[in-house]
């Protein structure tokens, strides 16, 4: 059964809808921009929580920024689709802070001064920030929240995908999100991980990873949904795979176990070759681990025909669990537009697998990319899309 | 789906043993976690790092794979309300401390949601698939739901459990479950899950769903037990959980049935729904009853409906 993507939606530091997106993409714009509160290079959406407010219509000012960034996403994605009597439909969407920022509101006023006034507009959980979204789109029935770190997004997509191809479901909005909050912007200090410059994926001379924010949503619908939408197919995907590395709760095994895995047995579902793959965009965070590892990964599955590879977290900055849902729409453009998204300011390869990323925008020919997502926990996710013949 | 085994920790004397859910009295307040002598399963070392919801979740699933073969196991899924949320509170506390002092990783590492299931891959040395969902008090379900798909794509050892640690702070009981005074509780479940039929396995999970924004709920109720093939009269035992008193009273339409509020015995918790599937496994496995088949229907949250179909192979 065919599994085709038909929405695309995302707001990230480098856009804030598809059309944005794409402009920055075939032109380098990075959304990294220094922060001087933090003092550290983030790629936040430039629009605060009132903006993104007003902009959804929305007439009360208490959701968190997770189900804000993602009901506009998911807004774009949806477009003119409706509910409709004979088509099972459902969301399933992916963070790892769920309603952070209203959370460290309310704590840091319970710090100042008691607890007992609990925020009624309290949302930390992640299933309710879903929730809203899936209530702002009008869908209910089967409704989920995946969290697994950076591999959140990705897993989310795949998830929907196995519901429509259970026969569970005929149509289903899959992606992620996760804001910018000082929980994870500290977090990610205290761990060491950031280049205090702009991030340099897969460079011999990188040194960290930058943080970004952002939404990304894809409709999924099987032909019987199709027949009914009418919607245009925008790619299909042909196979997944979900590994663990189970090499250390937050790094990488240097031979890249997982990643492996993952990437072996997604070419393995979908019946393709490695010389099938026109593009892979990677995980490539920047930091030292993850990207000798995903190198070596990359060397251990395509050995010396290594495809025309890129990060795109120079552009866009780490986006966390939405990161494999931003990524995953780069991917369709990169089909839709037969475009390779270049890796920015990489000048020198990674000495031990010396694998270099395409660091050039230019036309080819795309017809099936990957896209690698690698999380703490050692989740490894790998996806794979494909043109619609 | 079929149930192996299974194992729970909770605030009240489930761990390791057998026939006991049916004769748990309802919990009193101020309750506390009966916990097992978790050195027996993880090293000292590891367990000074860990909050609750990882102590207990690795424990019952390690003891639920006692007498498994680990090395046929494609999978470790888990359904969590609110994650690490002890150590998610105690890292923005630390943010908020600051001050000049470095603040320490090791809470911010293992507060994401996934670092339970995580960590089972790693004492496990298991690199198969593994994913956890955070969808409220459905989270379990969902996680029941991803066996449901693995089995069907050729899975045939999955581990899934459901926990959930507490920090009151993190979640609004009142305005979330309808309800102001709650009797919480914190515990997990976990089971071995084999896609086929053998000796020691014969207590299948015919059916699971869970409905968020349910329009109907007696009929989802109704359409579940029409597409799994059974009858009201069929179920022995129903387990629910309704703080808010939303649910059509479940003694009208099963009649032949013992009902059990099941979340006046395990204290409120978001993924509380794996300890009814706990409950029903430990009735049908071990009780001494005439009972076949039992449904379990959460709506600890209203709007939000989870139901699960367990009977006798």
């Amino acid at each position: 059964m065919n599994v085709y993507v038909t929405g695309l939606g995302i707001i990230s530091s480098i856009g804030n809808d598809v059309p944005s997106t794409l402009r920055a993409l075939k032109n380098d714009i990075t959304g990294l921009k220094f922060n001087e509160n933090f003092e550290l290079y983030l790629g936040e959406v430039p629009k605060s929580n009132t903006d993104l407010t007003a902009e959804l219509g929305l007439d009360t000012d208490d959701r968190s920024r997770t189900s804000l960034l993602s009901m506009v996403a998911a807004r774009e994605a949806w477009g003119r689709n409706k509910a409709h009597p004979e088509l099972r439909t459902g969301l399933i969407s992916a963070t790892s802070v769920g309603g952070m920022d209203r959370l460290e509101e309310y704590f840091w006023r319970g710090m100042d001064g008691s607890f007992d006034d609990v925020d009624p507009f309290l949302k930390f959980e992640n299933g309710q920030t879903t929730e809203e979204v899936a209530a702002y789109l009008g869908i209910s029935g089967l409704v989920g929240t995946i969290s697994t770190a950076c591999s959140s997004g990705v897993n989310a997509i795949i998830q929907g995908f196995r519901l429509i191809r259970a026969g569970k479901l005929d149509r289903v909005i899959v992606g992620g999100c996760d804001p910018l909050a000082k929980f994870d912007i500290k977090g990610f200090d205290s761990l060491g991980v950031y280049d205090k410059e702009l991030c340099r994926p897969f460079d011999a001379d990188r040194n960290g990873l930058n943080l970004g924010e952002g939404a990304a949503f894809l409709v999924l619908e099987n032909e019987a949904s199709r027949e009914i939408t009418a919607n245009n197919t925008l790619a299909t995907i042909g196979g997944w795979a979900n590994t663990t590395d189970a090499y250390h709760q937050t790094a990488s095994s240097p031979d890249g176990i997982g990643a492996t895995l993952a990437m072996q047995n997604a070419l393995k579902m979908a019946n393709l070759e490695t010389r099938d793959i026109d593009y892979i965009n990677a995980h490539g965070t920047g930091t030292p681990n993850n990207d000798a590892s995903e190198s070596a990964a990359f060397r251990n599955v395509f050995g010396s025909e290594v495809p025309p590879i890129s990060s795109t977290k120079g552009h866009t900055g780490h986006t966390l669990a939405a990161a494999g849902a931003l990524e995953s729409v780069f991917s369709v453009l990169s089909i839709l537009h037969n475009a390779i998204w270049p890796n920015l300011r990489h000048k020198k390869a990674i000495p031990e697998s010396g694998i270099s990323p395409v660091t050039e925008f230019a036309y080819k020919k795309v017809r099936h990319v990957m896209s690698n997502s690698f999380g703490f926990g050692g989740n490894c996710s790998t996806i794979l899309f494909s043109a619609t013949e | 789906m079929y149930i192996r085994s299974a194992a729970t920790i909770s605030h009240q004397p489930t761990f390791g043993k057998q026939d006991v859910f049916a004769n748990l009295p309802e919990l009193s307040r101020n309750s506390q976690l009966i916990e097992p002598e978790y050195r027996d399963y993880i090293p000292a070392m590891m367990r000074r790092r860990m909050s609750n919801a990882m102590k207990m979740g690795v424990t019952c699933a390690l003891k639920c794979l006692e007498g498994a073969q680990t090395d046929v196991l494609d999978g470790i899924i888990v359904g969590t309300g609110l994650g690490l949320g002890v150590n998610t509170a105690k890292f923005v506390e630390s943010v908020y401390h600051k001050h000049e002092r470095t603040i320490s990783p090791t809470p911010f590492s293992v507060s994401t949601a996934n670092s339970i299931a995580g960590q089972l891959s790693l004492m496990l040395k298991n690199h198969g698939y593994n994913n956890t969902h955070t969808q409220s008090s459905l989270s379990f379900e969902q996680a029941l739901i991803d066996a449901e798909l693995g089995f069907a794509e050729g899975m045939r050892s999955l581990v899934v459990g459901g926990t959930d640690e507490l920090d009151e702070r993190l979640f609004n009981y009142d305005v979330r479950l309808g309800v102001k005074d709650v009797n919480l509780g914190i515990g997990a479940s976990f089971f071995h899950l084999l896609s086929e039929e053998t000796a020691d396995s014969g207590i299948v999970i015919s059916a699971v769903e869970a409905h968020t924004a349910v329009p109907d709920v007696q009929g989802a109720i109704d359409a579940l037990l029409e597409r799994s093939g059974h009858q009201p009269s069929d179920i022995g035992l129903l387990l629910y959980s309704d703080p808010a008193q939303r649910l059509p009273d479940p003694a009208a339409q099963f009649k032949q049935a013992e009902i059990v509020d099941y979340n006046s015995i395990c204290g409120t918790y978001l993924s509380n729904s794996a300890f009814a599937l706990a409950y029903a496994f430990d009735v049908l496995k071990y009780g001494k009853n005439n009972i076949k088949a039992v449904l379990i229907c959460n709506q600890l949250i209203p709007g939000n409906l989870g139901l699960m179909l367990i009977r006798k192979a």
